[in-house]
């Protein structure tokens, strides 16, 4: 028994149809976007309505809505280039 | 400090604010980084392992852009958790007043439990200190009992300095005169 009998077959090619339909990646992104926009309401109020230390909630707010807008600016820049 | 969400009676102030240790929350901060990366790991192992499987997955499009997509995406899902784990670790706090201890218990986010606990009715505080990394960072388990009918405990695991919070809870319980280590009238 040689080695050569042990070589990989290729990989067969792979299609993902949905993928190639830009109206879909789109919906997708304004799903992630809706649940996002709930998600941060619901924690917005969390803080605002039960936060003791104003510095932390300022600070947790700014945080996490500049880096959020940053990534959906990236988002949908590549959606964009697509 | 903002206790409005507390209802304070009048005259009342925050002694102390009783959190969990920060290393809870890192604890989860470093699960998500490595999360964060696992996508990268996978790809650069796939690459080395695999070399043709990239090749061979047809788009319609720019590849690479489609694949910064799905990341931005992920990386924001983990960005959201994150706080949504952080709101969790960090309104889940007891409140040592003058009078009592207001205790509340963050679940989840649609599940929070607020208690109160006069010093005249705690019957014992317990805290446990167990291991090297809790002994080394002075956090340990808080344990609190009603001496009341329906005899209550209310516990927190993880808490910062717990030697301090129970001499605090001690020192005003003694305060209000009525210590529980004190026999109970018909005992």
């Amino acid at each position: 028994m040689t080695s050569s009998q042990f070589t990989i077959p290729a990989l067969p090619k792979i299609s993902v149809p949905f993928l190639e339909n830009l109206p879909v990646l789109f919906i997708i992104f304004v799903a992630f976007f809706t649940v996002y926009i709930i998600v941060s309401v619901i924690l917005i109020y969390h803080w605002t309505q039960y936060g003791t230390h104003k510095g932390t909630m300022i600070f947790a707010e700014t945080a996490f809505i500049l880096v959020s807008a940053g990534l959906f600016t990236v988002a949908f820049l590549a959606l964009s280039y697509y | 400090m903002l206790y409005k969400a507390l209802h304070l009676e009048d005259g009342e102030d925050v002694i102390i604010e009783v959190r969990k240790h920060w290393i809870v929350f890192i604890g989860y901060v470093m699960a998500v980084i490595f999360t964060a990366f696992l996508p990268l790991v996978v790809f650069v192992l796939s690459k080395v392992f695999f070399p043709d499987l990239f090749v061979n997955i047809k788009v319609g499009g720019n590849k690479e852009a489609l694949v910064l997509f799905f990341y931005a995406l992920w990386i924001l899902f983990l960005w959201i958790s994150l706080f949504i784990e952080w709101t969790k670790y960090y309104l889940d706090v007891w409140y040592v007043t003058e009078k009592r201890i207001i205790i509340v218990d963050q679940k989840n986010i649609f599940h929070r439990e607020v208690s109160n606990v006069r010093f005249e009715k705690i019957q014992d505080v317990t805290l446990e200190v167990q291991g090297f990394i809790s002994t080394l960072l002075r956090f340990g388990n808080v344990r609190v009992q009603t001496a009341s009918e329906n005899s209550q405990e209310f516990f927190m695991n993880a808490v910062r300095h717990p030697e301090i919070v129970r001499k605090v809870i001690f020192s005003h319980q003694n305060k209000t005169g009525n210590s529980s280590h004190e026999p109970l009238a018909g005992v």
